[in-house]
């Protein structure tokens, strides 16, 4: 469900495929509303799908932050921030392969993610949970 | 003593340098920066304090950040937030003010804060610290190049630093103590200052970071940014205003000359897109896309929208794509060219590349590009006669079937 | 029969509009429910519609790949069309091209296809009846 939400910042609890196309319709709308044009604002929406999808399957909880985000040199963008607790990526390398899955999917979820952001970061630990930060720039 | 004191400045200036060695390209989080703003107001006001000085400040919170073994900030992200931080203060929304004053140097920041709550603490304390504590004030707002003042509720100067005497063209603030506006600006702006003053006295609101117009004495307008807000007594009644402003002016001329030319670059650009990514209709339903030139990322995306929107405008079912004029084809620009083609399919048309040269045959293998599933030909005339065949019709020429 | 997707026989297709936002719940009822069609028109070509949907991450790319597979278990054939050009640029650069599944432009190619399918079918079945025999049977 769509959780407390400031009017620069929108915050989901991803624990129902609902919630999966709630949060990247109402991303796609911030980034519309930010200025980004409709194919950029497709590939975020895509990117917060692939996120929150990928908590439902491997960790079944977790949250998804979409906000205003600006860089140390003042560029606007929109960050993508997904958090959670479940059992970690064991091979991140490999899970950065494209076709690498453990899942039964198509295996783009990661790789292809980071292809449609400017900026991803993994931080993912065995047993602890996995954190994803993406970003992608208004004007490049 | 002096041993002493290097002994501590040591410390701080290995725990700056530490703070540098920090990774500064990743990204702050909320969960994060909002524990090391905690630190860093109580830093903030043991500055005011006079507990701490402002370097010690931010060392503090880069010492923080290192102790909760945060994965960032840098000694730079902690002069960003000392001043969110110092806006926070002032009863701002932190995004909103970290969007105005995104260029304003951290620590100018802190000292305004300085300024503004020292000045308001006037009263207090005994006439030896009262003394002290004036002349540092006094120090600290003339060591500005920022405008800073106070004005009482009609809006004439209380106090006010040398940078803005000078601009006034006074030779100290003195000679601008207790005049007001309308003294010393044209009418038009004099009125505008006053009805700001106003709003920010009766609503009590900080105004911060708005651009408003003055002039000098010499009748050159200057660019100003601005930021108001009330200034009250110890009981907390609104008693006048305290403000800061900077000179913009050559910022905005920048700004102004850096939009022009964004602009002029942005019409080139469309020019050379429509230019360099040309749909032509050959028949029906097959199009034709002669690419010219390198083949880069941007120019890539622009191929891929326009053959998709020219597939769409002449509903073609073929798109001859033809590569003659690109000079070097390299892994790069074949996986470029893959996902147009890609594209097109997923669009209901076919793709057929030609004009694909020895040297790029031999290009493509070599790397070991699978093109497998790409149609190509050696020119234009097979490809078109390709695509005809593909959409059943037959050349025929002199009733003769070619 | 109009949810999750709404399906609909024209000729020898099955057209199939794929609904906005496609659940995993919906996924299963919507295959079903195609399969089902195919099984009661004997359809030979699905056309699935996708002009309703804005945004097509890789579950949708699953959708089409499993759905794919299992209408040609049925002796069928799928087809996707309306797909716009925003969504097509997002899913190449996510790396989703849906290799094997036929694309067309719209309604026209895909009836065109369907019949030049059961021409081929009709001529097959001429030179060997016992072929692909999809009667029906309820």
């Amino acid at each position: 469900m769509a959780g407390q939400s400031r009017k620069d910042q929108l915050h989901f609890t991803i624990q129902h495929v609902a919630d999966v196309s709630t949060s990247r319709r109402a991303g796609m709308q911030m980034a519309i509303n930010m200025g980004f044009a409709q194919a950029d604002a497709t590939k975020i929406a895509v990117v917060i799908s692939e996120l929150a999808r990928n908590i439902l399957i491997y960790a079944r909880t977790g949250t998804i932050i979409v906000k205003e985000h600006r860089g140390l040199n003042g560029k606007r963008g929109i960050k993508i921030i997904a958090d959670d607790n479940g059992p970690g990526i064991p091979f991140l390398d490999k899970a950065l392969t494209e076709g690498y899955t453990t899942s039964g999917g198509l295996g783009l979820g990661l790789s292809g993610s980071k292809r449609l952001m400017d900026e991803f970061y993994i931080h993912s630990e065995v047993g602890k949970g996995t954190n994803v930060t993406a970003v992608k720039w208004l004007n490049k | 003593m002096l041993k002493q004191w290097l002994e501590n400045r040591r410390e701080e200036l290995l725990a700056i340098s530490l703070a540098f060695e920090h990774d500064q390209s990743e990204p702050l989080d909320d969960s994060v920066l909002y524990p090391l703003l905690e630190t860093t107001l109580t830093a903030a006001g043991q500055t005011l304090d006079g507990k701490v000085n402002p370097t010690r400040a931010a060392v503090k919170i880069a010492q923080h950040a290192q102790d909760a073994r945060l994965p960032l900030p840098g000694f730079i992200h902690s002069l960003d937030v000392l001043r969110r931080a110092a806006q926070y203060l002032l009863g701002q929304d932190v995004h909103a003010a970290a969007d105005q004053l995104a260029w304003m140097g951290a620590l100018n920041d802190l000292l305004f804060l300085t300024a503004q709550v020292a000045a308001t603490m006037l009263g207090s304390g005994t006439e030896a610290e009262l003394a002290e504590e004036r002349h540092r004030l006094r120090a600290l707002v003339d060591a500005l190049p920022d405008f800073v003042f106070m004005k009482d509720r009609d809006s004439r100067f209380l106090l006010l630093n040398r940078a803005m005497a000078q601009f006034m063209g006074a030779e100290t603030p003195q000679e601008i103590i207790g005049k007001d506006d309308f003294d010393l600006f044209p009418e038009v702006l004099a009125v505008q200052y006053r009805a700001d003053e106003m709003e920010i006295m009766q609503s009590g609101r900080v105004k911060t970071g708005y651009e408003e117009q003055t002039v000098t004495r010499e009748g050159e307008i200057r660019w100003m940014q601005s930021t108001k807000a009330p200034l009250r007594d110890s009981s907390g009644n609104v008693i006048g205003v305290v403000g800061m402003v900077r000179d913009i002016t050559q910022i905005k001329q920048a700004h102004e000359r850096e939009r022009q030319q964004r602009q002029i670059i942005e019409a080139q650009q469309q020019a050379i897109s429509e230019l360099s990514t040309p749909i032509i209709p050959i028949m029906d339903r097959i199009i034709v896309m002669p690419l010219v030139g390198g083949i880069d990322t941007a120019r890539a995306r622009d191929i891929m929208r326009s053959l998709l929107a020219g597939i769409g405008q002449y509903r073609a079912r073929i798109a001859i794509l033809d590569i003659t004029g690109v000079p070097v084809v390299d892994s790069g620009v074949a996986q470029h060219l893959d996902r147009t083609i890609q594209a097109a399919r997923l669009k209901g048309a076919q793709t057929i590349v030609t004009g694909v040269s020895d040297a790029v045959a031999e290009i493509i293998i070599n790397l070991g590009i699978d093109w497998s599933g790409v149609e190509t030909e050696r020119d234009l005339q097979t490809g078109l006669v390709t695509a005809l065949e593909r959409l059943g019709v037959q050349l025929t020429r002199r009733g003769k079937r070619m | 029969m109009d949810s999750p997707g709404s399906t609909q026989k024209l000729e020898n297709l099955l057209l199939v509009a794929v609904p906005r936002d496609l659940m995993d719940d919906e996924v299963i009822e919507l295959r079903r429910e195609i399969l089902q069609a195919i099984r009661r028109h004997g359809s030979q070509v699905v056309l699935l519609d996708f002009s309703r949907v804005d945004i097509c991450d890789s579950f949708f790319g699953r959708f089409i790949y499993t759905t794919s597979k299992m209408v040609e278990l049925m002796g069928a054939k799928v087809i996707i069309s309306g797909l716009q050009d925003v969504v097509i640029e997002t899913m190449v650069e996510l790396g989703m091209t849906l290799p094997g599944v036929d694309a067309v432009l719209d309604l026209d190619d895909a009836l065109a296809l369907s019949r030049s399918l059961s021409r081929q079918y009709n001529h097959l079945n001429e030179t060997a009846p016992t072929g692909g025999d999809i009667a029906d049977e309820e």
